[in-house]
C-alpha cells in the first residue's frame, strides 16, 4: 500500500498538468482601436485612451524681434565759440563729403546770387546777353555739383537735408537688416538700442530712412537710425545692438503641431471628432512657439497640437 | 572492462579507497567548477566601431561602412558580414565559425582595417570583446538633486567606471545618460559681423592659446632644470580673455564677441527608471553597463564588481552620492539555482523513496542511491578536466533515474541471486550475478552515450546550449557505469547478508501476476497483439505527431525587454515624454518592481540607434506566485502590450527578453521569433517590397508584433553648396562646412584639462541663429576675398528626405521584417509565411529573401539532427548486432522499442500542449539508448536461460516475468526521476520541461508497450526459427544447417 501513497500523488500531479503550455491565452478580442488609410493619409480612431488635443488656426499676431548690429555714424554737437553746429562723423572721408556738399551749397548761393545780379545788369543793359547765359551755367554746373555732392552724403546713408542745419543732440546710428525684412520695417518705426559701453541700459532710436540701395553681396539694407542724445553719451564708431520689435500677423500653428515627413512639412487637421488626416502645409516666419502657414490651412480648422508623432506613425509608418 | 567487476571484488578495499579518492577529487572539482546560469551561446564576434560626427547616414555608408567593409573582406573564417549605419555612426559586425580563435580573429581584423581610406577624423575601434550575453551588471549613480547632471555624468566617466574597470573579468563599461560638461564659446554673429571676423578665425585663436609646451632644459650651476611653457586654458576667465585680432593696438578679446559658459554637449540618451522597491523615480540619471569579458565567469565577475562598488561608496565618491545596482545577472543565476536544486532535490528524493519501496531493502536501496553522487561527483571531476564550465541547464537536465538504473539493474540482479540462491556462498552468489549482467550493463550504457552523440554535434546558438549538457551527462553515466560495476558489488558483499530477500510485497505480486496475464494473453492472440503494437503504435504516431516545431522554449530571465519604435524624426525632447509615460503605465502593473528606459543611444556607439528608439527593462516581482492576480508570464506581457498600443498607437513595440534578444539578433541579424531578409540594391525598391511582405505577414495567424526593422526615412536639412555662386563670392565648400561644423554643429575647437579631466571647448552660435532652416540661411559665410555672404546666398537650405538606418548583410543592403509568434509553433509560422511570400511577391532581378531569426536557428538545427540522428540509429543498431552476436532478429526486436519511445515522446509533448523544439529534440535522442536498455535487459536473460528450455511460450513469460521487476524498475526511477524536472516552472526550467517531458512519455510507453512488444516479438522470431516451439539455440541452429 506505501507504494500506492507514492505513486497516485505522482499520477494525479501529471495528469493535472496536462495542455497547459503553449494555450493560445484566451483574451477577449477587441475591436480595432483605429483605421488608417494611408493612401488619403486619415486615421479614425474607435478606442484610444491617448487624448489628442486640437487648436483652431487663425490669424495670430505674435511679437517678433529682429536684431540687427549697429554702429554710430554721426553725431551733432555744438561749441560754444561756434555758431553752426558740427557734426562729427565716424570717418573722416564723411566729413570730407559733408563739407564737399555744404561748400557747393555755398558756391550755388553765390552763383545763384551772381546769376540774379547778371540779370538785373542784362535787363538795365549793363550786362551782355553772354554775362547771363554764363552766370546761368555757372549756377546749372554748380547745381549739379550739389546733387552730386547730395548723392554721395545719400549713399552714406545720411539725408543731406538733416545736415544742412542739424540739431545738436542728434545722434544717428546705420544699421544692416536682411532684405527679406523690407516690408516690415518703416519709417518712424522705433527700436531698442543696447550699446557694450553701457550695459544694462536700453535706449530707444527711430528708423529715419531706408536706404535707397540693397547689398548685392550681403543682401542687406542699411537703415539709418536717429536717436536723441542731448546728454551727448554717444561717440561715432560706438557699436550697438538694435532690436525691433514688431508684430507678425499672420495664420500661425503651434510649434508642435508641425512635423516633417520626406521633405514637407504636414499637420494633422481634425475632420471629424476622432478622424485626422495629415496635410501638406509650407511655412514662412518662425516667431518663436509659433510658425506662420504659409499655404495649405485656412483660418477655422482645427488641428492636433500634441502626440501628432504618433499620428504620423500610423499614416506614414514607423 | 568488463573483467573490471572481478578485479574490484578481488580488491575491494583498494575500490573503496578510489572511490572515496574520486569523490573527494570531484568534490574538490565542484568547488573549482565555474558556474553559469546558462552558456555563452553567443557566436565569437569581432565589432568595428566608427563615428563621424555630423555626417547622415548615405555619407557614413558611403564613406566609412563601405570602405570597413571592402577592407574586411579577406578576413577568413566569417560566417557573416553585417553593417548598421545610421547618423554619425557606422558598426561592422563580423560573425566568425566556432572553430576560429577569437583574440586571432580580434588581430587580423585590427590589421585589416589599416586597410580601409576614411575621411580625416574617423577612427574605427573595436568593439568590447564581451558576449552577446556580456551585459551583466547594471548600476545607476543617484546624488541628491542638486547635484547638475554634468556632475553626476563626471563621476561616472572619472571615478566609478575607472574603478569598476579594474575588477576581473570586466572588459567595459559603458555609460548611458547624464550630460557631458563642454565649455561654450556662445558667439554672438551680430558681434562678429560689426567686427569682421570670421568664426574660423575665433576657432584658431582658442586653439593656438591653449597649449603647453616643453622647452628642454638649461643647466644653472650645477643644477639641471627642465623648462616648461605653461599656456594652456585652465578656467572661463582664460577663455574669455583670449585675444582674437588687434586693431590700431587694441586687443579684440573673446569676450568682446562671445559669451563664455560651462554648458554640456547635447546628449544622444537619455537615461530614466523607476524602482518600486526603493520608491525611487528618476526621469534623467546616469547608468552604467557592466560588460563581461569573453570566457570570463559571470557569477565571479559580479562580485568583484560589487566589490569596487563597496569600495565607491564606502570611500570614494562624495556624501550623499552612491551607485546602486539595478540589474544583476547573479539574480537569474540564483533564481535558476534555486529552481535547479529544487529539481534536483526532489529528483533525488523521490528516486531514493521509490527505489527503497521497490527494492524492498533498504540497505540495497542506499547501495543503489549511492550511485547519485558517485556519479554527480564522478561528472564535476571530468567536466573540471575537460574545462566544461557547469551551467545550470545542463545540471537540471541530469535524470538521476537514468544515473542510477545501471545499478539497479546490478544490485536487482544481486539481490534476486541471493534470495535464489540459499546456503551457497554469498561473494560467489554476487561475484555470479554481477558478472551475468555486466554486458548488458555495459552494452546499455554504450547505447545510451552513443545516442547522446547527436547533440555534440549540434552548432552554434544550440550546441553550445546543449553540449554541455550532454557532456554532463555522458559523464555522470560513465561515472554510474563504473560505480555500478565496482562500487555496487563491492557494497553489495559489505551491507547485503544471506538473510536479504527479493520484496514479495502487495504490489510486486500484483503488477507481475497482471503483467504475467497481459503477456499470456498477448503471446495467445499473437496475430492481434503484433497488430496492435504495430499498427495502433503507428496510429498514435501520426495522431500525436507534433504539428509544428519552434527553435527553443521561451527561456524565462525574470524580466521583460521592450523594444519601442516611434516613428522616424522625432526629437529626443519630444520622444522623451513618452520614454516616461512608459515608465509610469508599466510602473503601475503590481508585476512590476522596476522599470528603466534608454532612450536613443549610448555614448560609446555600439547601439546605433537614433532619438526614436527606446528600449525598456522591466524587472517584474519574483517569484511568479507573489502575484496577486494569478496569470503567467506570457499572459502578463500580452496584456502589458496590449495596454501600451492602446496608449500609444502609432508606435511599434516588441517584447523580448534581454539574453535571447541581443544573442538571437547578433547571430541571425534580428532579435525576433522569424524575420524575413530582404537584399538588394536600391533602398527605396527595398522598401517597397518590405511594405508588400509586411502587410502579408500580418496576415499570418499568430503575427505578433510586425514591424519593418529599419524606420522610415526622416527629414534632412540638406545645406548643398551652389558651386558657381560659392565661386563668385570667392566661397568654397570647406568654408561652408566649418560654418555648418561649429556655428550650427557645435564642434570641438579644443580642450580644456581640470586636473586630469578633458572637457571640449566648442564654438556655437546662440540657438535662435542656428534652430531653423531659415536662420542657418543668413548665417555669414567669409569669402577668400574677405566677401560676406549669407549661406542661402551660396548654397541651397532644404528639407530633404534621408535614410535613417542602412542595414547591410555581406555586402548588400538589406531590410528587414521581422514577427514575433503567439500562439503557434515558429516552423509553421515560417512555412506559411513563406509561400504566401512566394506566391503574392514578385522580386525584381537582383533581389532575394530569406527567412531567419529564431527560425534560422531552428532549421539550422533540424538539418543537423537529419543527419545524424540517423547515423546514430544506425551506430545504436550496429552496436546490438555486437552484442547479440550479429542476430539481426533480436537486434530487432530490442531496436522496436525506439519507435515506441518516440511515439511516447510525441504523446508526452501532446498532452502538455508543446510544441516540437530543439530542447525536445535533445530529450528524444537521450531517449533513443535509454529505450533499448529494457529490451537489452531481456533479450539477453531470454538468451541465458532458454537452453535447455522446451517450451518457448513458457519460457518468454517466465523469463518476462522475472526481468519485470528489473526493468520496471529502471524505467518508473527513471520516469520518476525526471518527473520534477518535467514539472517545474520556476525560472531556469523552461529548456528542460520540453526534454524531461519527451523523456517520461517516451519511458512510459516503452514501460507500457515495449513491457509486451519486446517479449511478443522475440517469441515471434525464434516461432518463426523453430520448428517445434522449442527456443532456437545454437545447437539447434547447427543442426537445422546439417540437416
Amino acid at each position: 500500500m506505501k507504494a500506492w501513497k507514492v505513486c497516485l500523488p505522482i499520477l494525479a500531479v501529471s495528469a493535472a498538468c496536462g495542455r497547459e503550455e503553449n494555450a493560445a491565452v484566451a483574451l477577449t478580442p477587441r475591436p480595432a482601436a483605429y483605421n488608417v488609410d494611408k493612401v488619403q493619409k486619415t486615421v479614425e480612431f474607435h478606442d484610444t485612451i491617448t487624448t489628442f488635443v486640437v487648436e483652431t488656426v487663425a490669424q495670430k499676431d505674435v511679437p517678433l524681434t529682429l536684431k540687427a548690429p549697429a554702429y554710430v555714424a554721426a553725431r551733432v554737437q555744438g561749441y560754444n565759440n561756434i555758431a553752426r553746429p558740427i557734426v562729427v562723423f565716424d570717418e573722416a572721408e564723411k566729413s570730407n563729403v559733408l563739407n564737399h556738399y555744404l561748400q557747393k551749397l555755398s558756391l550755388l548761393k553765390l552763383a545763384e546770387a551772381n546769376a540774379e545780379r547778371v540779370k538785373d545788369l542784362y535787363e538795365h543793359g549793363a550786362a551782355t546777353g553772354r554775362d547771363l547765359i554764363e552766370a546761368a551755367a555757372e549756377v546749372t554746373q554748380i547745381q549739379s555739383d550739389v546733387a552730386s555732392a547730395e548723392m554721395e552724403l545719400i549713399e552714406k546713408n545720411f539725408n543731406p537735408a538733416d545736415l544742412k542745419a542739424p540739431k545738436v543732440g542728434t545722434t544717428w546710428l546705420l544699421c544692416d537688416l536682411p532684405e527679406s525684412e523690407l516690408n516690415t520695417l518703416h519709417k518712424g518705426m522705433t527700436c531698442r538700442l543696447e550699446f557694450p559701453g553701457y550695459p544694462g541700459e536700453t535706449f530707444t532710436g527711430t528708423i529715419d530712412a531706408p536706404a535707397a540701395v540693397l547689398n548685392v553681396q550681403t543682401r542687406k539694407v542699411r537703415v539709418r537710425i536717429v536717436v536723441d542724445d542731448a546728454a551727448h553719451r554717444f561717440r561715432p564708431g560706438m557699436y550697438a545692438t538694435a532690436s525691433f520689435d514688431f508684430g507678425h500677423t499672420g495664420l500661425m500653428v503651434p510649434r508642435g503641431a508641425l512635423f516633417t515627413a520626406g521633405s514637407k512639412y504636414y499637420v494633422f487637421v481634425q475632420s471629424e471628432k476622432n478622424r485626422f488626416h495629415a496635410r501638406e502645409i509650407t511655412v514662412s516666419t518662425d516667431a518663436g512657439n509659433y510658425i506662420e502657414v504659409h499655404a495649405g490651412l485656412k483660418e477655422g480648422e482645427n488641428i492636433v497640437v500634441n502626440h501628432v508623432y504618433l499620428l504620423k506613425g500610423l499614416v506614414f509608418g514607423i | 572492462m568488463l573483467g573490471i567487476t572481478d578485479y574490484a571484488l578481488n580488491q575491494r578495499f583498494t575500490t573503496v579507497l578510489g572511490a572515496l579518492a574520486l569523490a573527494a577529487a570531484g568534490y574538490w572539482a565542484w568547488t573549482q567548477l565555474d558556474i553559469e546560469a546558462y552558456p555563452d551561446i553567443s557566436d565569437n564576434e569581432v565589432a568595428v566601431i566608427a563615428q563621424a560626427p555630423g555626417l547622415p547616414a548615405e555619407e557614413v555608408e558611403m564613406q566609412v561602412t563601405l570602405p570597413i567593409e571592402r577592407a574586411l573582406n579577406t578576413v577568413p573564417g566569417v560566417l557573416a558580414k553585417r553593417s548598421r549605419t545610421i547618423f554619425g555612426l557606422s558598426v561592422v559586425r563580423l560573425t566568425f565559425t566556432d572553430e576560429t580563435n577569437l583574440f586571432w580573429a580580434r588581430q587580423i581584423v585590427n590589421e585589416k582595417l589599416a586597410d580601409a581610406e576614411l575621411p580625416a577624423g574617423v577612427v574605427p575601434a573595436l568593439g568590447p570583446m564581451t558576449p552577446s550575453i556580456g551585459e551583466i551588471f547594471r548600476y545607476v549613480i543617484e546624488a541628491p538633486d542638486t547635484l547638475p547632471l554634468t556632475k553626476l555624468r563626471e563621476l561616472q566617466d572619472y571615478v566609478v567606471i575607472p574603478k569598476i574597470l579594474q575588477a576581473q573579468g570586466v572588459v567595459d563599461v559603458a555609460n548611458f545618460g547624464g550630460l557631458v560638461k563642454q565649455f561654450q564659446i556662445i558667439v554672438d554673429p551680430v558681434k562678429l559681423e560689426k567686427y569682421e571676423l570670421s568664426l574660423k578665425g575665433l576657432a584658431d585663436a582658442v586653439a593656438d592659446n591653449n597649449r603647453n609646451t616643453g622647452g628642454n632644459f638649461i643647466n644653472v650651476g650645477a643644477s639641471q632644470i627642465n623648462i616648461r611653457g605653461v599656456g594652456r586654458i585652465t578656467n572661463v576667465n582664460e577663455i574669455e580673455n583670449i585675444v582674437i585680432d588687434n586693431r590700431d593696438g587694441i586687443p579684440l578679446l573673446i569676450k568682446d564677441v562671445a559669451t563664455v559658459e560651462i554648458g554640456f554637449l547635447p546628449p544622444t540618451g537619455i537615461l530614466g527608471y523607476v524602482d518600486k522597491t526603493r520608491g525611487v523615480a528618476v526621469n534623467r540619471g546616469v547608468e552604467g553597463i557592466v560588460l563581461l569579458r569573453k570566457f570570463d565567469n559571470p557569477s565571479r565577475t559580479v562580485e568583484n564588481v560589487y566589490q569596487k562598488i563597496d569600495e565607491l561608496n564606502k570611500r570614494i565618491l562624495p556624501k550623499g552620492v552612491k551607485v546602486v545596482p539595478f540589474y544583476d545577472r547573479t539574480e537569474l543565476v540564483d533564481l535558476t539555482l534555486k529552481t535547479v536544486t529544487t529539481t534536483l532535490l526532489e529528483g533525488m528524493t523521490v528516486v531514493m523513496v521509490v527505489l527503497t519501496l521497490l527494492l524492498g531493502s533498504w540497505r540495497a536501496a542506499l547501495i543503489s542511491a549511492m550511485a547519485i553522487p558517485f556519479a554527480l561527483l564522478f561528472a564535476f571531476l571530468a567536466m573540471y578536466i575537460a574545462g566544461i564550465p557547469a551551467n545550470l541547464l545542463s545540471l537540471g537536465a541530469i535524470d538521476f533515474g537514468i544515473i542510477v538504473d545501471a545499478t539497479i539493474v546490478m544490485v536487482e540482479a544481486i539481490v534476486r541471486a541471493i534470495h535464489h540462491g540459499k546456503g551457497e556462498n554469498l561473494s560467489s552468489l554476487i561475484r555470479s550475478a554481477g558478472t551475468g549482467v555486466r554486458k548488458q550493463i555495459f552494452f546499455s550504457i554504450v547505447i545510451i552515450v552513443l545516442a547522446l552523440l547527436p547533440i555534440l554535434t549540434l552548432e552554434r546558438v544550440e550546441g553550445r546550449l546543449f553540449a554541455p549538457m550532454a557532456w554532463t551527462l555522458v559523464f555522470a553515466i560513465v561515472g554510474s557505469l563504473i560505480y555500478s560495476l565496482t562500487m555496487a558489488p563491492v557494497l553489495s558483499t559489505y551491507l547485503l547478508g544471506a538473510n536479504t530477500r527479493e520484496s514479495h510485497h502487495m504490489f510486486w505480486r500484483l503488477t507481475e501476476a497482471g503483467y504475467a496475464w497481459t503477456l499470456k494473453t498477448a503471446l495467445r492472440v499473437w496475430p492481434l497483439s503484433t497488430l496492435l503494437l504495430t499498427g495502433g503504435v503507428g496510429v498514435l504516431g501520426y495522431v500525436f505527431l507534433p504539428k509544428g516545431a519552434e527553435f527553443l522554449p521561451e527561456l524565462d530571465e525574470g524580466c521583460v525587454w521592450v523594444r519601442v519604435f516611434l516613428p522616424s524624426g522625432i526629437s529626443l525632447a519630444e520622444a522623451e515624454k513618452y520614454s516616461e509615460l512608459l515608465r509610469k503605465e508599466t510602473a503601475r502593473f503590481d508585476e512590476v518592481r522596476a522599470v528603466m528606459t534608454q532612450l536613443g543611444r549610448n555614448d560609446d556607439g555600439t547601439d546605433p540607434f537614433g532619438p526614436n528608439r527606446i528600449e525598456m527593462l522591466v524587472q517584474l516581482v519574483q517569484p511568479y506566485s507573489r502575484w496577486t492576480v494569478k496569470r503567467t508570464k506570457a499572459e502578463w506581457v500580452l496584456v502589458l502590450k496590449e495596454h501600451m498600443q492602446r496608449l500609444l498607437p502609432g508606435v511599434a513595440f516588441t517584447l523580448s527578453q534581454p539574453i535571447i534578444d541581443t544573442t538571437t539578433e547578433n547571430a541571425t541579424g534580428a532579435s525576433s521569433d522569424v524575420a524575413v531578409f530582404i537584399n538588394g540594391g536600391d533602398i527605396g525598391e527595398l522598401r517597397r517590397l518590405a511594405e508588400e511582405i509586411l502587410e502579408i505577414a500580418r496576415s499570418v495567424r499568430g503575427a505578433s508584433e510586425t514591424a519593418i526593422e529599419q524606420e522610415q526615412p526622416q527629414t534632412q536639412l540638406a545645406v548643398r553648396v551652389r558651386r558657381e555662386a560659392a565661386a563668385r563670392y570667392g566661397v568654397n565648400v570647406a568654408d561652408v562646412c566649418n560654418v555648418l561644423e561649429t556655428a550650427v554643429g557645435g564642434f570641438a575647437v579644443s580642450e580644456l584639462y581640470e586636473n586630469e579631466r578633458k572637457f571640449e571647448i566648442v564654438l556655437r552660435f546662440p540657438p535662435e541663429y542656428r534652430g531653423t532652416p531659415e536662420s542657418i540661411g543668413k548665417i555669414i559665410v567669409l569669402g577668400q576675398n574677405g566677401m560676406r555672404v549669407p549661406l542661402a546666398r551660396v548654397a541651397d537650405v532644404q528639407l530633404e528626405p534621408g535614410q535613417t538606418i542602412i542595414f547591410h548583410e555581406n555586402g548588400n543592403r538589406q531590410m528587414i521584417v521581422k514577427s514575433n509568434i503567439r500562439g503557434r509553433d515558429q516552423s509553421g509560422f515560417a512555412e506559411e509565411l513563406d509561400r504566401a511570400i512566394a506566391q503574392n511577391v514578385v522580386l525584381p532581378e537582383g533581389y532575394e529573401y530569406y527567412l531567419g531569426g529564431q527560425f534560422e536557428n531552428l532549421r539550422r538545427a533540424q538539418r543537423r539532427l537529419f543527419i545524424v540522428v540517423p547515423a546514430t540509429l544506425l551506430l545504436i543498431f550496429a552496436t546490438l548486432m555486437i552484442f547479440f552476436n550479429n542476430n539481426l532478429k533480436y537486434s530487432l526486436v530490442v531496436f522496436y522499442n525506439i519507435p515506441i519511445a518516440v511515439v511516447g515522446g510525441f504523446f508526452g509533448l501532446w498532452v502538455r500542449n508543446m510544441n516540437f523544439s530543439i530542447s525536445a529534440g535533445v530529450g528524444m535522442v537521450s531517449l533513443l539508448g535509454l529505450s533499448v536498455m529494457a529490451g537489452v535487459l531481456l533479450l539477453a536473460y531470454f538468451n541465458q536461460i532458454k537452453t535447455g528450455k522446451d517450451d518457448l511460450r513458457s519460457m518468454v513469460v517466465e523469463g518476462a516475468v522475472v526481468q519485470f521487476r528489473p526493468r520496471f524498475m529502471v524505467m518508473s526511477i527513471a520516469i520518476i526521476g525526471l518527473l520534477p524536472a518535467a514539472l517545474n516552472t520556476g525560472v531556469g526550467s523552461d529548456v528542460q520541461r520540453p526534454l524531461a517531458t519527451v523523456i517520461v512519455g517516451g519511458l512510459c510507453f516503452v514501460l507500457v508497450f515495449g513491457m509486451i512488444a519486446n517479449p511478443l516479438f522475440y517469441y515471434l522470431a525464434e516461432k518463426r526459427g523453430s520448428k517445434n516451439g522449442s527456443p532456437t539455440t545454437s545447437k539447434t541452429i547447427a543442426a537445422e544447417n546439417e540437416a
